[in-house]
């Protein structure tokens, strides 16, 4: 599904990223781990085509293409998608009609007919109902006004909504008290399937309790420093990301 | 020694006058006056050139009348445009023989010239109504390679760096009072800090007028090469006269790449008595220009005296990436008049800027913020912040917000937000609850309300600004 | 102002001297008064501070004609117009009003202004005396030609229940043609109402619209005035609203303006008694080569007055907008609460605005604020809406469409709410397909 060899990226001319390498096979979730300021965040915008950011070494292969060729739209619309850790407030534009815009964009790319008004909504409140949200929602600005809790719960429907290959969730657990972290996983799990990837970026071992993951994979200063598999994030949780730079 | 009653000292604790033997010009103004001030500095001929081109263009000139102030007519021909303190014959050569007396005045302002006395982080030159009197700490700054002297002693030394930066951030012509000060500008200060040095101490020009019916016309040109860093310091007062005088100044900033320069003002002329009979007329041109990449200029003042201000301290970002900054606390009582801001001419790549303008009205008081921030076509990734907040107190007085955005390319962003309102009665309440006379909560109030700006003064200056704001402000409420 | 571009106003207004129209002796003095004073000023330079960014050499330069030939509109379109806007319509032919196709409601006066003026004298102390021809060169040539427009009376507590629509539809058969319509609105005590002006072309010629409305709410009125001007990009459109508010009464406007080649908007509000309230909004979208200036005046003369602004403007391609706000606060009107906001939307590199909040205030016991703002798109938005799957200049356009929405939802009545969102989209396309 996605292929990351030897990235490098940097911005405004400092170098974030030092060297990445990345497997993802169809159907795995794995879970990416570290510090802050070790490139998390950069690695997921990057992958969603992030304008901020300079590619200065390295590809990223996805579905057997070269991602970096296509633009932030296309990505989308061939199936990546990013959970984002801050939400962008869009006043003025309801939630309904965004969604819709997206949605409607993205079957287009796959040649599906648009959807109408009537069969999206009830498409939506469907959809809804997972990550039980109130219908009044449908009619408040994207994100404006949301609570912490609302924003990343609202990132998790548009990923039901939007249906993609790839998700890649940025610290969707941050900052979630236990009752929203629940709802949330419960959210991912029922996403999970053979031919959808995810790539799941956390500080805390927390949301992992919840989400088993295929492989965690350390991130500091740039660079994966060490993989495993599900008891890694254990041990970090145990021994802290100090005891990784030790070993 | 003083020709004012006590009760006037009170509230203007600058207002004596200093005895002192000087040498003045003719009243009035005419080529032959500016021929007589040129030689009288022993200017080289270019100089006298620039001069007389200023003249014959001020005379094609008019006054302004845009700005929010009011004054009668001013007759030119009736002002004393050069005064100096009588000295023995090609200046002093040290402190010792600076006249008693101009030493003496310069201590009670609080401003000794002795190098022993001062503060050792400040270096100062003594401007006494048209002539610098004494540099101080003028050998230690040399040994950093900074030039920091009268603008006089410059002309004669360094005539190769006045030339090339005379003139060039404030044209002749710029405006009509700026025309008048080229033409007829007597002294000031002169700064050169060369590459890479940070200037070691803070520098000050301490400006005194002591002459009746005389003008002060100054000029500071202040030239941080590349890298460089200077702090600049500017104070002023002058004595009770129940005349009004006029004060008309130019400074020029020049900030090479990656040069800073900081500039503080605190203004504490002569503002006239409660009628507002007399005071200075200080209408003043101070721009400077971030010619290179990633440099900066910042303007901070605090502007309690003056019958009538009339000033806009400008930057214009040349350089890509380059700051301008611009801080400003205006004060009017009585019948004080200000009329004050600034421009930001944004014309490289990614330049930032950021107003933040405090006025405070009192009894008859006019305070106006007037500004202008410009974003050209080719400046993209520009970012502008405005900030102006008026405090009134007294229904009489009067704030007026006048800014001017203008943006010219889609990349760029300029923010202005303002608001005017009462001090608020409240926070007074709760001050005299607390046992606070009311002159003492306004002060702590205002204290409050200009908090952002005095922090952008060099220490000495802060504690200065603040205790004259309470002065200022004494008794403007009940 | 050139001598010769002089000579056609000097001209025509000695041409209508002559024409032998009968006039009250008030409006003869008026109009002679008016005509006196633009002679002397001529039109504003960029040198005045109140037109600064605003060029008029266009219409300084233009040769106008001033006499048209009555137009009559195809029956058709009347009726496509009365079902598209509902019951109340007052119809606008080339600045003339047209009677006979217009439909009006019951309990409100609506009289063409040559009647008005003729059969009603105390006209004499409203007409004129609040739209200011001594600092205003437009209002001052509008009322040298007085004569063309309609008085709207809404008597002593009548209510009108449905929007009264002005619809000034222009479409002159030679290039060049001056419309000079006024409108006068009388809103008695404790009245209330809501008019809507719509100014449109028909064709395709160039021409000159001059519009003046004064509009005097009675104590206790409470009056609504809608304004859209989508005129042809071949038009200017110069026009100002004086709005004059006695004791407890509310105003409140919403002016889109999406047409014409150069607009000069202004609108004059006098708060001048106690406890009155105001709220004028609007909206400017440019693209091509127009230029939008929108401009409002607020003089708060009593105590307790209220009043709220808020402007949005977007422009595209190489347009430019300007916006001028001042609020002045007089000594004595205490408890003045004024707000007003500010806020532009730069599409493309050669595209500009200019704005100027001005707040004049003398006077201490005042809670006034103004903000103003000129930014692009909001990157991080962009790339939110994108990563989403929507292409980037969908993703502009919706940005937009919300960028807006918070202004159109300051318009309190559904019916209108609805027209600006229509109109808005439709710019919107238009202004996007350019950037």
């Amino acid at each position: 599904m996605l292929e990351i060899k030897d990235l490098h990226v940097s911005v405004e001319g400092v170098e974030i990223l030092k060297g990445i390498d990345l497997k993802v096979r169809a159907g795995e979730v794995h879970a990416i781990m570290g510090p802050n300021g070790s490139g998390k965040s950069t690695l997921t915008r990057v992958l969603a085509g992030h304008p901020a950011y300079q590619v200065t070494k390295g590809s990223v292969t996805y579905e057997g293409k070269d991602l970096f060729a296509l633009s932030i739209e296309e990505r989308a619309r061939q199936g990546v998608f990013l959970a984002f850790q801050y939400p962008v407030d869009i006043p003025g534009v309801n939630n309904a009609y965004f969604l819709k815009a997206a949605l409607n964009e993205i079957r287009k790319a796959k040649g599906l007919d648009e959807l109408d008004a009537m069969e999206f909504l009830e498409f939506l409140k469907e959809k809804m109902k997972t990550v039980e949200m109130d219908e009044s929602f449908l009619n408040r600005p994207v994100n404006e006004g949301f609570s912490g809790g609302e924003k990343k719960r609202n990132e998790i429907l548009q990923m039901a909504v939007l249906n993609p290959k790839l998700a890649i969730l940025d610290e969707t657990d941050s900052g979630l008290d236990i009752d929203a972290l629940k709802i949330i996983s419960e959210g991912i799990n029922r996403l999970r399937s053979p031919d959808r990837s995810i790539i799941l970026v956390t500080h805390y071992q927390r949301i992992l309790n919840y989400i088993t993951p295929d492989h965690i994979h350390v991130l500091m200063g740039g660079k994966i420093v060490k993989s495993g598999g599900k008891d890694l994030a254990l041990q970090l949780e145990e021994k802290g990301y100090e005891w990784v730079k030790e070993t | 020694m003083t020709d004012a009653g006590s009760f006037l000292n009170k509230e203007y604790q600058h207002g004596f006058v200093t005895k002192v033997d000087s040498e003045t010009s003719p009243r009035g103004l005419n080529e032959d006056i500016i021929r007589f001030i040129s030689q009288k500095k022993k200017e080289p001929k270019f100089l006298l050139d620039w001069r007389l081109d200023a003249y014959r263009g001020w005379l094609k000139m008019k006054e302004p009348t845009w700005a929010r102030v009011t004054y009668p007519p001013i007759d030119y021909q009736n002002i004393i445009y050069y005064s100096a303190p009588k000295q023995k014959k090609g200046g002093p050569k040290s402190l010792e023989e600076v006249d008693r007396e101009i030493l003496r005045t310069y201590e009670k302002l609080g401003i000794p010239l002795e190098e022993q006395k001062r503060l050792a982080g400040v270096a100062v030159d003594a401007v006494f109504d048209s002539v610098s009197v004494a540099t101080t700490f003028k050998e230690k700054l040399k040994e950093y390679g900074v030039i920091f002297c009268s603008f006089s002693e410059a002309v004669q030394k360094h005539p190769d760096l006045i030339r090339k930066y005379l003139g060039s951030v404030v044209p002749v012509t710029d405006n009509y009072f700026a025309a008048l000060n080229s033409a007829v500008f007597s002294d000031g200060s002169f700064c050169y800090v060369p590459k890479g040095v940070r200037c070691p101490m803070e520098l000050s020009t301490y400006f005194r007028i002591n002459a009746m019916e005389t003008g002060q016309f100054e000029r500071t040109l202040i030239v941080a090469d590349e890298g460089s860093v200077v702090s600049y310091l500017e104070g002023c007062t002058a004595p009770v006269r129940d005349k009004n005088q006029l004060h008309a100044a130019v400074v020029e900033l020049v900030a090479h790449e990656k040069a800073q320069i900081k500039y503080s003002t605190v203004q504490n002329w002569y503002p006239g008595d409660k009628d507002g009979k007399g005071g200075i007329y200080n209408f003043v041109t101070k721009r400077g220009i971030c010619r290179g990449a990633y440099s900066k200029i910042s303007w901070t003042q605090v502007e309690t005296g003056s019958a009538i201000t009339w000033k806009y301290p400008s930057c214009i970002l040349q350089g890509d990436h380059s700051v301008g900054e611009f801080y400003s606390v205006a004060v009017v009582n009585n019948h004080q008049q200000a009329d004050t801001g600034t421009k930001m001419i944004h014309l490289g790549k990614n330049t930032r800027s950021t107003i933040l303008s405090k006025g405070i009205s009192a009894r008859f008081g006019k305070n106006t913020y007037r500004g202008r921030v410009r974003i050209l076509p080719q400046a993209t990734g520009a970012r502008n912040y405005t900030q102006c907040d008026s405090l009134l107190m007294g229904a009489q007085c009067s704030a007026n917000t006048f800014p001017s955005i203008e943006v010219s390319n889609k990349t760029s962003r300029a923010e202005h937000e303002a608001t005017t309102s009462r001090i608020n009665e409240d926070q007074l309440f709760y001050c005299k609850q607390r046992g606070m006379s009311a002159d003492n909560a306004i002060s702590v109030i205002v204290h409050g309300f200009c908090k952002e700006v005095f922090k952008n003064l060099p220490m000495e200056f802060a504690v200065e600004a603040s205790k004259l704001l309470g002065v200022t402000l004494e008794g403007s409420v009940g | 102002m050139d001598k010769t571009k002089m000579q056609q106003y000097t001209d025509a207004f000695e041409a209508r001297k002559t024409g032998g129209m009968s006039e009250p002796l008030w409006v003869r003095r008026l109009r002679e008064e008016a005509m006196a004073a633009f002679v002397e000023k001529g039109f504003p330079s960029t040198r005045d501070e109140a037109w600064r960014h605003t060029d008029l050499t266009a219409v300084r330069e233009g040769a106008f004609i001033f006499e048209h030939k009555p137009v009559s509109l195809p029956q058709g379109r009347i009726e496509d117009l009365k079902k598209e806007y509902g019951g109340n319509l007052v119809v606008f032919v080339n600045g003339r009003y047209v009677e006979e196709v217009s439909s009006l409601p019951g309990n409100i006066g609506v009289t063409g202004l040559p009647k008005a003026l003729e059969s009603m004298p105390e006209l004499e102390s409203h007409c004129g005396t609040h739209a200011d021809l001594k600092q205003n060169a437009f209002v001052a040539l509008n009322t040298a030609f007085l004569g063309e427009g309609v008085l709207i009376k809404i008597p002593e507590g009548q209510v009108l229940e449905v929007p009264l629509r002005l619809m000034f539809i222009a479409d002159p058969a030679i290039d060049g043609a001056i419309f000079q319509p006024r409108v006068l609105v009388l809103a008695g005590k404790r009245s209330a109402g809501t008019i809507v002006e719509h100014y449109s072309s028909a064709g395709s010629k160039s021409y000159f619209t001059n519009v003046v409305s004064e509009i005097i709410l009675e104590e206790g009125a409470s009056f609504r005035h809608y304004k859209i001007q989508d005129e042809s990009k071949k038009a200017f459109h110069m026009a100002s609203t004086w709005v004059v508010q006695e004791k407890g009464s509310r105003f409140s406007s919403w002016a889109l303006s999406t047409g014409s080649r150069l607009m000069r908007n202004d609108c004059y509000v006098g708060l001048t008694k106690e406890e009155t309230s105001c709220a004028l909004n609007g909206l400017y979208l440019g693209d091509g080569e127009q230029h939008l200036d929108q401009h409002t005046f607020i003089d708060h003369r009593k105590p307790a007055g209220k009043s709220r602004q808020f402007f949005k403007g977007l422009m595209a391609g190489k347009s430019r907008g300007v916006f001028g706000g001042k609020v002045l606060v007089r000594q004595g009107a205490v408890q003045t609460d004024a707000t007003q906001v500010n806020k532009n939307l730069l599409l493309s590199d050669e595209a500009r605005v200019d704005t100027q909040p001005q707040l004049e205030i003398d006077t201490d016991d005042v809670k006034c604020s103004h903000g103003a703002a000129v930014g692009p798109l909001q990157e991080d938005a962009v790339f939110y809406l994108r990563s989403r799957g929507i292409g980037e200049r969908d993703a502009g356009r919706i940005l937009a469409r919300g960028f807006v929405q918070e202004v159109i939802d300051a318009a309190e009545q559904d019916f209108f709410k609805r027209e600006l969102e229509e109109r808005v989209s439709q710019k919107l396309e238009a202004q996007f397909c350019q950037s």
